[in-house]
């Protein structure tokens, strides 16, 4: 039977609860379909299908009027069983709209066919029919939520007793414990063979290896969800786009993903708005936000975080309620190329007065008429002065009907002018400059005449920098690889004057990349004080081998990591950690040293608790005043030089006529 | 299939665009009552007496998600009918994965039906419930 119509459908997969009732031959339209009562809509705070919902799509806007005589009929049939929704004509316990959703037959309660009844097992997964409808699960299909574990395995009781029989995850959502990973390929067999069959993790625990970072996040980035040692590196952004709540960014918003993942590392997670909290996104050092979500489900989320922001989803730039209040209209314009930059700012300083913002002729966004009081516009468009790329620093003042709390800017925040699918179209300078305006929002990049570095490079060996720092704001290190903890950085914060570090022996660690930006640019998501008290150090051994014990504890009950920090008089600096160990053992050369242990229980905040930090003095052996001239090569072959302090020797060997030379130093 | 005269809630916020479907639904015999609703789903008094809400074709989208409808929407204990895509789109209401439509023009297309579905199979010899 086929059937004639005009259609105007959605090319998407319906909910894998949901029951496809038509399709159109071209294999795209699914026009008509049924989703059961109690089914979850995709995404968060959609909540789920209070009564039977039926999608029927068809023609444009007023087009009813051409529907054919099966459309209409089908419409008369959808409506008649709409009213008998909650009728159950057979009598067998189940609705008659659940056994029509669901592949059973309404008239028979197995009078015809034992299939229909109670007892029926259409599926054949161990469930009753019964059973099915009372859990909410298709009776039509093994694995109503299709994450890999079917229903009967499903028993949704918080508890995982055995994969095959009881995995305790919820039957009617793929993901339960929603850490990005569907429940089928967390196995919870401790060990990791697959991102997408078997990531050995726990379904009901987010973040099974407890290091601060859900399960999906870390294989989403490469890092082991078994290893609390190994996790993300890199800033911390949250990207919020507009797909469902799996740790997938689809369209322009994979490219976006992409190019902060090249800029920032590993460190950066996908959300789809729907599924993103205020509270969530406060856990991040830098969010962007795309115009692909429903402006819904991003206003209200982000006008007071205290995290930087950029942003170019029109309808939350302005000033309604839970917007950035920073303009008072933000609309999409024609489409230009180019952009003239109107003022000097940091954000353009790489560029000329202009730069080709995209490869070819789209859309864009403005914010008109100007902007709001003292915000910087960093381009005015020369056709009609409205703002295109405009900023707001922390404590500048936004429009008061957004209702920012206190009517200032809590953290930078930047609108950059981009509409859907524009990521795509930007040109090689385009995307440089929305990677500075990103940078200048995470306090990266700094602004002019702030912080300028002078000569970093390895010196002599040693790695050093110098620079001076701004008249207003605090400056330090706020990102490096394989550098010293955040707390290391954090210290070196300073106002108006010249610093200097000097990194020594750092395990001959490449320090490539260093960005400066603003002190508090690097708090943000995290404590002002931190909670992880240090309690003692002890050390054991000698003369070279020393055993350093450190105890410590946590207000808040987190895992403590000990980073442990010798120096010695001459400057050589060896650090080792963080690591969840606090036992260190460190071979340590004759001299003085000071022996520090820190404690924490996030390195990716600079937070820092006065007593985080606990030091002793450690006046080693002295270096050897004489060598072993002459001495019986023979017999030093035979002893233990690992505990000597002494490394330098001229030996005479009697057995074999030579001399041999060697020097050690430890 | 023919169902017994049913009091019908459609959603529009755009009068002009229903007149068609309202006429069909009329000559059906249906009771039918109009509003926009938005801002909010409708109460529970206002549902008292419907049997079924249809969510027509004529719904700017944005109208209907500024950030707590579509829970509102989803919960409502009556069977909903939603013949507007654009609201059903996993960033609006969330009844399908993903957010892109597509427009099919140019006249009449071939649907095919899954026989084993009750609707279809209705327009033809099914017994009437």
């Amino acid at each position: 039977m086929s059937l004639a119509v005009t259609a105007f459908g959605v090319t998407n997969a319906v909910h894998s609860n949901a029951v496809e009732v038509a399709t159109l031959n071209d294999s795209l339209f699914r026009g008509i379909f049924m989703i059961p009562e109690g089914t979850p809509m995709f995404g968060d705070n959609r909540g789920v299908a209070g009564n039977i919902r039926i999608g029927f799509v068809r023609g444009a806007v007023g087009a009813w009027g051409n529907a054919t005589t099966n459309a209409q009929q089908m419409l008369r049939n959808m409506i008649a069983i709409a009213e008998v929704s909650s009728s159950d004509t057979d009598g067998d316990g189940m609705p008659d709209t659940y056994e029509m959703v669901n592949g059973l037959d309404p008239l028979d309660n197995r009078t015809t066919n034992l299939v229909n009844g109670t007892d029926g097992d259409l599926d054949m997964d161990l469930l009753r029919n019964i059973d099915e409808y009372n859990r909410g699960t298709r009776a039509d299909l093994r694995d109503t939520d299709d994450d890999g574990y079917e229903d009967f395995v499903e028993t949704n009781d918080g508890s995982f007793d055995d994969v095959a029989s009881d995995t305790g995850t919820d039957a009617l959502d793929p993901d339960t414990d929603g850490d990005g990973l569907r429940d089928g390929v967390e196995t919870n067999d401790g060990t990791f063979n697959d991102p997408s069959t078997d990531t050995g993790t726990h379904p009901l625990i987010a973040d099974t290896d407890m290091d601060n970072y859900n399960d999906g996040d870390e294989v989403a980035q490469g890092t082991d969800p078994l290893n609390g040692l190994d996790f993300p590196s890199g800033l911390r952004v949250l990207f919020v786009g507009g797909s469902g709540t799996l740790n997938t960014p689809i369209g322009s918003d994979a490219g976006v993903f992409t190019f902060l993942e090249d800029r920032y590392g590993s460190n950066v997670v996908y959300r789809g708005a729907s599924a993103v909290t205020t509270e969530f996104a406060e856990s991040f050092e830098l969010v962007v936000t795309s115009s692909t979500p429903s402006s819904g489900d991003l206003r209200g989320k982000f006008h007071n975080i205290s995290v930087p922001l950029l942003n170019w989803e029109e309808a939350i730039a302005d000033d309604d309620n839970g917007e950035f209040g920073m303009c008072q209209t933000m609309v999409k314009s024609s489409a230009v190329t180019s952009m003239v930059f109107t003022n000097q700012h940091v954000i353009a300083d790489a560029f000329g007065s202009e730069v080709v913002l995209f490869t070819n002729a789209v859309g864009e966004t403005t914010s008109t008429p100007d902007l709001f009081l003292g915000l910087t516009p960093v381009r005015i468009r020369p056709d009609n002065g409205n703002s295109m790329l405009f900023l707001a620093e922390v404590g500048d003042a936004l429009l008061p009907s957004a209702n920012v709390a206190g009517n200032v800017a809590p953290a930078s925040r930047v609108m950059f002018p981009m509409t859907d699918g524009t990521f795509n179209n930007l040109s090689a300078d385009g995307r440089e400059l929305f990677g500075r305006a990103l940078d200048w929002a995470a306090g990266i990049l700094v602004e002019t005449g702030g912080s300028t570095l002078v000569n970093p490079g390895y010196i002599d060996g040693a790695f050093e920098m110098i620079w001076s720092s701004s008249i207003t704001n605090d400056q330090l290190l706020v990102w490096s690889t394989n550098l010293v903890t955040w707390f290391e950085l954090a210290s070196l914060a300073s106002t108006n004057a010249t610093n200097q570090l000097v990194i020594r022996d750092l395990a001959d660690q490449p320090y490539a990349a260093f960005r400066f930006g603003r002190a508090n640019a690097t708090t943000n998501g995290c404590p002002v004080e931190g909670d992880t008290h240090c309690q003692g150090l002890n050390v054991t051994g000698g003369p070279v081998s020393h055993t350093l014990t450190a105890s410590a504890v946590d207000d808040s009950g987190d895992a403590v990591l000990y980073t442990f920090i010798a120096q010695h008089v001459d400057g050589t600096v060896i650090v080792a950690g963080p690591a969840l160990d606090n036992v260190m053992s460190m071979d340590l050369f004759p001299g003085v040293w000071t022996l520090s242990v820190e404690v924490d229980d996030d390195p990716a905040c600079p937070d820092r608790a006065s007593d985080a930090r606990c030091s002793t003095v450690l006046n080693g052996a002295q270096r050897c005043s004489t060598v072993l001239n002459g001495a019986d090569g023979d017999a030093l072959r035979s002893r233990d030089w690992t505990q000597m302090t002494c490394r330098a020797f001229i030996a005479v060997y009697p057995s074999i006529p030579s001399i041999g030379i060697g020097y050690f130093r430890r | 299939m023919e169902g017994k005269s049913a009091n019908i809630l459609v959603v529009s916020d755009n009068d002009a665009g229903i007149s068609a479907l309202l006429n069909f639904l009329q000559s059906e015999g249906h009771v039918v009552t109009t509003g926009d609703f938005i801002g909010g789903a409708p109460s529970t008094n206002e549902l008292a007496t419907i049997n079924v809400v249809l969510v027509s074709r004529a719904t700017n989208s944005g109208n209907y998600d500024e950030g707590v409808e579509p829970l509102a929407w989803n919960s409502l204990d009556v069977p909903i009918i939603m013949m507007a895509p654009h609201l059903m789109r996993a960033n609006r209401w969330g009844w399908v994965d993903g957010s892109a439509i597509q427009s099919i023009t140019g006249g009449l297309m071939t649907l095919i039906p899954f026989q084993s579905r009750i609707i279809p199979l209705w327009l033809d010899s099914r017994p009437m419930l």
